[in-house]
């Protein structure tokens, strides 16, 4: 499987590091109408999570039993569950569950992916041993291994990210150890190294930044895969506890009343959607601009 | 390619240990004594130190994982207490909706896919291309499970066209097994539609970017031809590879799948366990679908080198 | 018979809910044939009747297992597989004499022996076996047809106790329960008109007409009398979603529902093809604390969980629709004889402040309340979470744990892991069968008042020694607070209107019960 993957995410680019990181970030990003699209998806779902007490009308874990399983209308938007808590308001605080989520899981698999990638694509020695882990942990569905990693530590948020990753990281370090393979063999990498630059620099100095491109792009999908993941363990009662507002957790709930109360699950499956389609296509954007000749692949 | 066939049997063999161990390692990540929780009501001391035993907790560690490995490559996978009955005889018996779920969806998933992402790479930037990946996007975005309850309300309950959840063995009447699975191969089909469909695509539009391509049509070959007389048999080539991802997509799709469906498959089995705790089940599941995606990887690799015998990796 | 003086004709379980009662085609002719298929809540956690509490198990299994009594619609013992029996003018000895004739679904002629083993493995595992064994001083069995068994002092429920359908005293035969050892019984053989088939985990549970089986002549009622099987097998299918039940009620793929949401009822009664099902005894939705855990051990802690508590938000949260719950103090319903409300100046006392000061002179310093909770009871999780905010409003810290209900089963009956559990009581014919009063289950609530005061309960027979003793019981349970009431229900089951012939009282009853043909 190493080979295989390595075939199609293997970046033929190699970027330099950028001067004005976030203007050209910015730029780069208004050429391809998928990313600007995604990107202002993406910004609007961080915007939410953030004001969530502002924007949110009630306190999403308030009961108010009388109002129980209201439907939308101009005191609750959104309509209420089967306990009177404001679904609009469960579904914004949501937005900051799975950002949170999204987030901490894309900064530890990357953290984790790109030590292990840069480490294993530079010493041959390790490599073996590395990539035979990220290899046992890749033959294991993904939605399977979390739920397994759920059973042992129990429904908390902090497991729920720890579980996912674990496991996405690996998916990282291959994309970093393919990109280092490549740079390694680069002539001002040669020379750094002929020169008596020492190993640590020449990763920091001339691989990593090679990474940044294939990483964020990598980092955008997992973002959106932790998203799905997360609902999706909430929801199977494996994620977080019902009482937890999050995307997953509301369509439990609701889905007792499905028939009678559809709105319950309707908002926050549209919230997934609406929230995975922007990291997708940021991530598909992104992958354009940095790969060309990967337009619409998908690693 | 006898070597080269060697060479990935045996490089499957650490893969397969990493697996066993992180399955060995699952239950001790878990808080609580295990014996206790698998015994249930009015369990006694004795009965606990006995359970203790025969798990072996009472061992060493390393020993411990010594005599796993030892009953991991006999096929031994455990027993369940709830279940009453060996683990692998459990997830036995719980295959056919499991295995007949990922194949129709497979099925479903490439029937759909390949043309689609094929005919969106040919006509590149057209509105098909733009209709079919706006399309497949979706499809990669949505929550299975949440489309699949919306279905179930739509064709179980207000059109009343098909069952709403359970499964008919095939044993039983074939027709039975096939309703009861169309809904549920429709969600995990579209979704892995929607993955092979973008592949599909780039790995197509790569083919076409190629010299021989290129070749062809100055030859003044007819386009029709340079599609699928050369360029789509190359596109294959990463497609089977497509498959394989997707397949494992599948699978993990089928476990959320079948718990939405109430089909008494291994997915549904293995969230009934993490419920009930039931830790040889989930350890067992863990190991056997991934020993099974191992193989399966295994077997796509060799049919690539089959095609493409170009590659020469490793 | 004592029996009689304890006036079970008084018990008359007044229907609330007659209005909306389902009759039954009383006039229709029973049709023999077809399988009946039940849409249950999940897994039971075992199919062993003796060994749990757990409704779900005794709703499966009373299908297949039979004991020396069982309950008529009044709450009634009359014989099952008694013949007939007599009681010594002491009141001390009673002779049961068995039927003839009567075979296990392997075969085997019911024996004396094989009542005694069951009685005797009853009384050592089951919860109310436990609890009466300790005035058994002797049970004897002088022929293969006949049992005598022997009390210390009079007990007038003795008969109640042997037919009550939950934890039953079903009687299996005598190499059944040897080769069961301390555990749970493998194999499930007793004498009812269904035999156990098979047992496949998340599918189904499915049992089949007994060919061999004796019925008896008496007209049928509640599990009394003549038990006719029309249907040719029964299949109980786990399906945890409730909304999955009810479509597929409605759709035709199962012929019952158990327990759906009362939220529904007003738009399945408008179904001409559905019968929501209303129950006619009132349960209790309760919480119940662990006695032995350091936490819950300390009274002043239950007492703040109790101050805390506004039991009509529980209630409406959990059943909706008021028609289906009630609040009420009585641990016995208004229905029954011994109704009283001591104690209710406890009851739904909306009082965080006071909470707040009970947690203090506790010395609560946060430690989580473990509490173990199912959504697959819809209303027992629903509770829970509606619970949840009232206490961490009063200062408590609540570690809410969600999981089915197999597993609550097993993690109650281990007090180091957990603090508080949500379950529920169904009706039992006298507080004498409570089990949150019970010291040997899970709760353990073990106060020597109460327990001396159960004594006298059971030795006497008079009504209103009885109902001063109750009151004086009820009010040291309010005050201990033992564990919490939140409210009377009465559940919703669905089924189709061909399923005929269904009664509830005791408990479902799915035997003289047919599908009419189309």
């Amino acid at each position: 499987m190493v080979e295989r993957a390595e075939i199609v995410t293997a970046p033929a680019r190699l970027v330099r590091p950028a001067g004005h990181l976030w203007l050209t970030a910015f730029r780069t990003l208004r050429r391809s109408k998928s990313a600007t699209i995604g990107g202002a998806i993406v910004l609007a779902m961080v915007v939410v999570a953030l004001a969530a007490p502002v924007l949110s009308p009630y306190d999403p874990l308030e009961i108010h039993v009388p109002r129980r399983l209201t439907g939308p209308g101009p005191a609750h938007l959104f309509g209420t569950d089967n306990m009177g808590r404001d679904i609009l308001s469960r579904v914004i605080y949501g937005a900051r569950v799975s950002l949170l989520v999204g987030g901490l899981v894309v900064l530890s698999a990357a953290g984790a992916g790109v030590a292990l990638g840069l480490v294993a694509g530079y010493h041959d020695r390790l490599d073996r041993i590395l990539m035979r882990i990220m290899d046992g942990l890749m033959a294991f569905p993904t939605t399977l291994l979390a739920i397994a990693l759920m059973a042992a530590l129990g429904a908390r948020l902090s497991n729920v990210i720890f579980a996912l990753a674990i496991v996405f990281t690996p998916r990282v370090a291959r994309v970093v150890r393919s990109v280092t393979l490549v740079a390694r063999e680069l002539d001002y990498v040669q020379a750094a190294q002929a020169l008596g630059a020492r190993d640590s620099r020449i990763l920091a100095r001339h691989v990593l930044p090679n990474c940044l491109a294939p990483v964020i792009v990598q980092s955008t999908f997992i973002f959106a895969e932790s998203v799905l993941a997360e609902a999706a363990l909430s929801f199977l009662g494996v994620g977080l506890p019902p009482y937890v507002p999050s995307w997953g957790t509301i369509i439990t709930t609701g889905r007792m009343f499905i028939q009678t109360a559809p709105w319950i699950t309707i908002f926050p499956g549209v919230a997934i959607l609406v929230a995975v389609l922007g990291l997708n296509l940021l991530g598909d954007g992104l992958r354009d601009l940095t790969d060309p000749r990967l337009r619409g692949a998908v690693s | 390619m006898t070597g080269y066939i060697i060479r990935r049997i045996a490089a499957l063999v650490p893969v397969l240990v990493i697996v066993a161990t992180v399955g060995f390692f699952l239950i001790y990540l878990t808080p609580g004594d295990p014996a206790a929780v698998m015994l249930g009501p009015d369990a006694t001391q004795e009965e606990l130190e006995n359970l203790r035993r025969l798990m072996g907790l009472d061992r060493p560690l390393l020993v411990q994982l010594l005599r796993w490995y030892g009953r991991t490559l006999r096929g031994d996978l455990g027993y369940s207490i709830f279940l009453q009955r060996p683990v692998l005889q459990a997830i036995i018996e719980r295959l056919e909706p499991t295995v007949l779920l990922t194949l129709f969806s497979l099925a479903l998933a490439v029937a759909i896919g390949i043309p689609a992402g094929v005919i969106a790479a040919v006509r590149r930037n057209s509105w098909i291309d733009q209709a079919a990946m706006g399309v497949a996007l979706f499809g990669v975005s949505v929550p299975n499970f949440w489309l699949g309850l919306n279905l179930i309300l739509i064709f179980s309950v207000w059109l009343g066209v098909l069952p709403v959840a359970g499964y008919v063995p095939v044993e039983q009447s074939l027709a039975g097994a096939v309703r009861s699975l169309v809904l549920p191969a429709v969600v995990l089909g579209i979704s892995g539609s929607a993955l092979i469909a973008r592949m599909t695509r780039s790995s197509m539009l790569e083919v076409l970017g190629q010299d021989y391509i290129r070749t062809a049509r100055a030859k003044g070959n007819l386009e029709r031809r340079v599609v699928y007389r050369h360029a789509l048999r190359n596109a294959m080539i990463p497609t089977v590879t497509v498959i394989g991802l997707a397949l494992g997509g599948l699978l993990a799709g089928a476990i959320v799948t079948e718990t939405v469906f109430a089909l008494p498959g291994v997915g549904r089995l293995v969230i009934s366990s993490v419920l009930r705790r039931d830790y040889p089940v989930i350890q067992g599941i863990l190991m056997f679908i991934a020993a099974i995606y191992v193989v399966i990887n295994l077997l796509i690799d060799v049919v690539y080198v089959y095609l493409d015998p170009r590659v020469k990796y490793v | 018979m004592s029996i009689r003086a304890i006036r079970f004709g008084a018990l008359a379980i007044v229907l609330v809910l007659t209005a909306v009662l389902t009759v039954p085609g009383a006039a229709q002719q029973p049709r023999r044939g077809g399988a009946l298929r039940i849409a249950h809540i999940g897994e039971p956690p075992t199919l062993d009747q003796h060994w749990t509490t757990a409704a779900i198990t005794g709703h499966i299994m009373y299908n297949v297992n039979e004991g020396l009594f069982a309950l008529t619609t009044k709450f009634e013992p009359r014989p099952v597989l008694v013949e007939r029996w007599t009681t010594s003018g002491d009141r001390l000895t009673y002779t049961f004499h068995l039927r003839r004739g009567v075979k296990f679904h392997n075969g085997k002629d019911l024996t004396s022996e094989d009542v005694k083993a069951s009685l005797e493995r009853w009384g050592r595992i089951a919860t109310r076996g436990r609890a009466l064994w300790p005035n058994v001083a002797a049970l004897t069995t002088p022929d293969p047809h006949t049992v005598v068994m022997k009390l210390r002092e009079p007990y007038g429920l003795l008969l109640v106790d042997l037919a009550l359908p939950g934890q039953s005293a079903v009687i299996f035969p005598k190499e059944v329960i040897d080769e069961a050892g301390a555990g749970p019984v493998r194999r499930f053989v007793s004498t009812g008109p269904y035999r156990f088939v098979e047992h496949l985990p998340d599918r189904h549970i499915r049992l089949d007409r007994f060919d061999g089986y004796a019925a008896r002549t008496e007209e049928p009622d509640g599990a009394t009398g003549r038990k006719h099987a029309y249907f040719d097998s029964i299949y109980i299918l786990p399906v945890p979603d409730a909304a999955v039940r009810i479509a597929g009620v409605k759709r035709g793929e199962y012929h019952f529902a158990e327990t759906v949401p009362p939220d529904e009822y007003d738009r399945l009664r408008t179904d001409p093809e559905l019968m929501p099902y209303i129950t006619k005894t009132a349960n209790w939705l309760t919480a119940v604390f662990n006695h032995r855990s350091p936490l819950m051990g300390n009274r002043k802690v239950r007492q703040a969980f109790q101050a805390a508590l506004d039991h009509e938000a529980v209630m409406r949260a959990a059943y909706g629709n008021p028609r289906f719950w009630r609040l009420d103090p009585g641990l016995m319903p208004k229905e029954h004889y011994l109704w009283t409300d001591a104690g209710k100046e406890f009851f739904n006392q909306k009082n965080p402040a006071r909470a707040r000061q009970l947690l203090g002179e506790a010395g609560y310093r946060g430690e989580p309340v473990r509490w173990v909770t199912t959504m697959e009871y819809v209303a027992y999780g629903t509770a829970a979470q509606v619970v949840k905010p009232m206490l961490e409003t009063a200062g408590f810290t609540v570690d809410l744990q969600v999981v089915d209900w197999a597993t609550l089963v097993a993690r109650r009956a281990r007090p180091e892991l957990w603090d508080v559990f949500s379950t529920a009581f169904s009706f039992v014919p006298d507080p004498v069968f409570l089990l949150s009063l019970q010291p040997t289950w899970p709760g353990w609530y073990d106060n020597r008042d109460m327990n001396a005061m159960m004594t006298l309960l059971r030795r006497h027979a008079d009504p209103k020694v009885r109902h001063d003793l109750w009151k004086r019981m009820q009010k040291l349970w309010y005050e201990d607070a033992g564990t919490i009431k939140f409210g009377d229900y009465f559940l919703l089951h669905l089924h189709r209107r061909e399923l005929r012939g269904y009664e509830n009282i005791p408990t479902h009853i799915w035997w003289n019960a047919w599908l009419e043909g189309r």
